[in-house]
């Protein structure tokens, strides 16, 4: 007896002869002059396009989070071994020790998951100062290490400062997740005066308000 | 790496143990003891090491790619810009041929005060280890431990002890 060849699915991409499919969009006629790389790349993450408006966002993200000084140890990592000329082999390590590090893409969704924790926690009284406060604190009195906030050698992040005002600017500063942000933030300055938010956290807060998942915004 | 067992007259331990020294001056242990300071998982440790170290031993081979031509002609000389006039190569070498006569085994071209790492190519192609993928192997697979064993003795995210300014880099913008 024969076994049926096993099919395998995918959602991602389809090779045709005159068109090719992307997340369900015709490449040339519906993605061609009509999506940008940000919103590109959003969909290779999500498998859904994003707003306009959610692209700009991430795309301002990116920028304040351009910060590519070799002395940074991420960096360093990739110019040492980049010495010996090629380019690609250094990317990679690079981008390996990413995963699950303490510094680097990697804290956001943990930093998002503490979000996600949180607004689970303050329910329906998001509009009570007093109440998310309560919670806030007693989250952050019970964790050993709060991730998303924590910029070394410094009081503050320069590029959150500069985020926030991104965030703001849009009015995404009133949504949920960026108020739990903030009064995160905020309790946390209270409890540990060593600690200041870095952007992992703000960022995310900022995309999840804009409909980015936690998994999704490493 | 070379597919068969090493013949009873070579030596089959001193070239791996002659190339596994290794720094953190040198860029391998460097970036695996970086991605131990930020406390990456030990399989993404094992494979920056393992990354740094090919390109490493590309590198090495691809200085060396004449040294290997030269081999393979009659020339006894050994080609000028191999050798050393520098006082701790050649005590290395030297201390790499007594260990090599103990087990009766003679490299003649080290007698021409080749470069440490010009040494130890030749020493591999003495070995039966003589076309540019058996020898970055080999080089690959004798570094890997003492690589490793330089980022484990590292702290994850013990950054206050790294020297962040080592070496001074210049920031210059384009005009």
């Amino acid at each position: 007896m024969r076994n049926a060849a096993p099919e395998l699915v995918t959602r991602s991409a389809h090779w045709g002869y005159d068109e090719h499919r992307y997340f369900g969009h015709a490449v040339f006629e519906q993605l061609r002059g009509r999506e940008s790389l940000s919103g590109l790349t959003a969909l290779s993450v999500l498998g859904r396009r994003l707003s306009p408006e959610a692209c700009a966002l991430l795309d301002e993200a990116a920028v304040c989070l351009t910060l590519a000084d070799p002395r940074i140890w991420p960096l360093k990592l990739t110019r040492v071994i980049a010495s010996y000329r090629h380019a690609m082999p250094a990317a990679a390590a690079g981008l390996l020790i990413q995963e699950d590090a303490r510094i680097g893409p990697w804290t956001v969704p943990k930093a998002a998951a503490g979000l996600v924790v949180l607004k689970a926690q303050v329910g329906a009284r998001g509009d009570e100062p007093d109440h998310v406060r309560q919670v806030v604190r007693a989250y952050v009195a019970e964790q050993r290490f709060v991730w998303g906030f924590g910029t070394p050698f410094r009081k503050r992040d320069e590029r959150l400062v500069a985020f926030r005002d991104s965030v703001e600017r849009r009015g995404l500063d009133r949504l949920p997740f960026f108020r739990i942000f903030a009064a995160t933030a905020r309790a946390l300055a209270i409890h540990r005066t060593e600690t200041a938010p870095e952007p992992a956290s703000s960022r995310h807060a900022g995309l999840k308000d804009a409909g980015i998942s936690a998994s999704s915004s490493t | 790496v070379s597919s068969r067992l090493p013949p009873r007259a070579r030596p089959s331990k001193w070239p791996a143990c002659s190339w596994a020294p290794i720094t953190v001056a040198e860029a391998p242990a460097h970036a695996a003891v970086l991605a131990r300071l930020c406390a990456a998982p030990t399989s993404s440790i094992a494979a920056v090491a393992a990354i740094a170290l090919s390109e490493q031993a590309r590198a090495l081979v691809t200085e060396h790619a004449a040294l290997l031509e030269w081999r393979k002609t009659d020339s006894d000389l050994l080609p000028g810009r191999f050798r050393s006039d520098d006082d701790e190569e050649s005590q290395s070498v030297a201390r790499l041929r007594r260990a090599l006569a103990k087990v009766n085994f003679e490299v003649a071209a080290l007698a021409q005060q080749p470069t440490r790492a010009a040494a130890l190519v030749l020493l591999l192609g003495a070995c039966g280890l003589e076309r540019p993928e058996q020898i970055e192997a080999a080089i690959l697979l004798s570094r890997l431990p003492s690589t490793l064993a330089e980022a484990l003795a590292e702290t994850p995210t013990n950054f206050s002890h790294y020297p962040i300014n080592l070496p001074q880099f210049v920031y210059e913008e384009t005009p």
